[in-house]
């Protein structure tokens, strides 16, 4: 894959829910609100454990690895998760135990791989945009003072 | 620091990083803040009012007599709190009783629209800038003392008596673990629903028309919600707003409808305080979550859907949160849709039957839940 690196929600901003049939996510600072199918939910499990993006391949297909095996979507999904602002880098001491105790690979023997999914909403963003907030920094200070005359 | 200096503001909406000039830091700013605000403490108030708003003491300091007439009706069914440790203090004045507001009213000249914030939040001080400078909220959290400024108490904007001070209400409570949310509530003794809509989806319709049908009601726009035992409702402002061309389907709210001042655009506002026929509730337990949604059908109906789908449909309040708070109130309305069962309000054209299919769902989750959970309407 292009990008060997590891990876973790950015909790600062992101909100991670998982209900009985939906993992959602939500971006505080944007209002972005995410929705995202099993497959892409069990890859950012899967990343959030400290898999590395490269072997996600074999987390999700096990021994089972094919040429078959939609690695060029796995890709396409963690960028985007990257360029959404959803993950960002782990520090490098924190390693992923490949031979540590996890569960087995959900997608192993042929198991059906429907494509990772990101949905988008807009609904929070949208009022956000109504009533804009402009955060100042305080050690910059107030927006420019009014010219007298 | 001084790389950058005078140069620097976050965009939170847009995600993009708007530069500004300015032409003295914030902390200099605020120690000017400061000193005004012992000259704001020292000044004589006409009169005080005391609420309690989900538990919590308000305690407001009119300057003049117009501020209390645009800003206290609002808050009319929740009188009676004492001031009490915790408590907030509002100091409201204008340029009539504190001409030395002009000292930070007329020194600020912000871009943006009309709708825009500008916001510091600090731990110790916070900030809050509307209408283009024409509306200045300042917090100092280290004795729960804010002041509200204005040029002219009597042009308050017109859509800030539907909901005074609620920015620094929301902010205010949210430290309290009461959120915000941007819904109607209506209920009766053993309980309510919240109703989510977007502008338009009939949110305001369906609360107002539970007004005479033996459903108490505690918002149709803005309410609180808390979760320290179980879910609950409060209510904070008792006024209603709907728009000028369903006015005819309320005969008994219209002499009331306060349009004085109404940008085109504008709802018509009402502030029950002047209905002595409505009683507004200051809070009930939650069985419920309701998204209103208009429907080509002719009588109302109730359709289940997900948790994640409410969840969706309550994040949407976030917006009405400061970003220091959203991740707070984000995890109130996860409890929240998890403990409670959500539904589309599939409104039809009978307005009788709205009322009816939520009095149903009421009994229904009475049932279901059984008598003894105790909790009752307040």
């Amino acid at each position: 894959m292009d990008n060997a690196g590891t990876y973790k929600l950015d909790r600062a901003r992101i909100v991670f829910e998982q209900f009985e049939d939906e993992t959602v996510l939500v971006n505080t600072e944007t209002g972005y609100y995410y929705s995202l199918s099993p497959s892409g939910s069990e890859i950012l499990r899967l990343l959030e454990e400290g898999c590395p993006a490269e072997s996600l391949v074999h987390a999700l297909f096990g021994n089972s690895y094919s040429i078959s095996h939609p690695t060029g979507l796995i890709e396409s999904f963690v960028k985007r998760l990257k360029s959404e602002g959803i993950l960002v880098d782990r520090a490098s001491d924190h390693p992923f135990d490949t031979n540590g105790e996890r569960r087995a690979p959900l997608y192993a023997d042929g198991a059906d791989f429907p494509p990772p999914a990101l949905d988008r909403f807009d609904d929070v963003r949208d009022l956000l945009l109504i009533d804009p907030i402009h955060q100042v920094d305080a050690e910059y200070g107030w927006p420019k003072a009014k010219v007298n005359g | 620091m001084a790389e950058g200096k005078g140069k620097r503001v976050m965009e939170i909406a847009g995600g993009q990083q708007t530069a500004l000039s300015s032409s003295s830091t914030a902390s200099s700013w605020m120690d000017s803040f400061r000193s005004l605000q012992s000259y704001l403490l020292d000044l004589p108030c006409s009169s005080a009012a005391n609420y309690s708003i989900a538990g919590n003491a308000l305690h407001l300091k009119f300057g003049n007599e117009r501020f209390r007439d645009q800003v206290s009706r609002a808050f009319h069914h929740l009188e009676g709190a004492h001031p009490s440790e915790g408590s907030l203090t509002v100091l409201l004045h204008d340029l009539h009783t504190a001409p030395r507001v002009e000292d930070i009213l007329g020194t600020l000249d912000l871009p943006g629209g009309e709708t825009d914030i500008w916001l510091v939040d600090r731990p110790d001080l916070m900030f809050i800038v509307q209408r283009q400078g024409r509306l200045f909220t300042a917090v100092d959290w280290r004795t729960n003392t804010a002041c509200l400024l204005v040029p002219d108490a009597a042009s308050m904007p017109y859509i800030e008596r539907a909901a005074p001070l609620k920015l620094l209400m929301s902010h205010w409570l949210g430290m309290q673990a009461r959120y915000l949310v941007h819904a109607a509530a209506v209920g009766n003794a053993n309980g309510g629903v919240l109703i989510f809509g977007h502008g338009g989806a009939g949110k305001s319709t369906a609360a107002l028309s539970c007004l005479n049908a033996g459903l108490g009601y505690a918002a149709d726009d803005h309410c609180l919600v808390s979760l320290d035992d179980s879910p609950w409702v409060h209510s904070i402002y008792c006024t209603g707003k709907l728009a000028v061309e369903d006015l005819g389907r309320f005969p008994s709210l219209l002499p009331g409808a306060e349009l004085v001042d109404r940008p085109d655009e504008e709802k018509a506002v009402f502030i029950f305080d002047r209905f002595p026929a409505v009683s507004v509730s200051r809070s009930f337990p939650l069985r419920a979550i309701l998204l209103a949604r208009i429907t080509g059908g002719v009588r109302t109906g109730l359709r289940r859907i997900s948790s994640a789908e409410a969840f969706r449909v309550v994040t949407s309040s976030c917006a009405w949160h400061f970003p220091s708070m959203r991740s707070r109130a984000l995890g109130c309305f996860n409890a929240l849709v998890r403990q409670l069962p959500a539904y589309v309000l599939e409104l039809g054209s009978d307005f009788d039957s709205t009322p009816d299919a939520i009095r149903e769902l009421l009994d229904q989750t009475l049932d279901e839940k059984g008598m003894g959970d105790g909790r009752k309407a307040d």
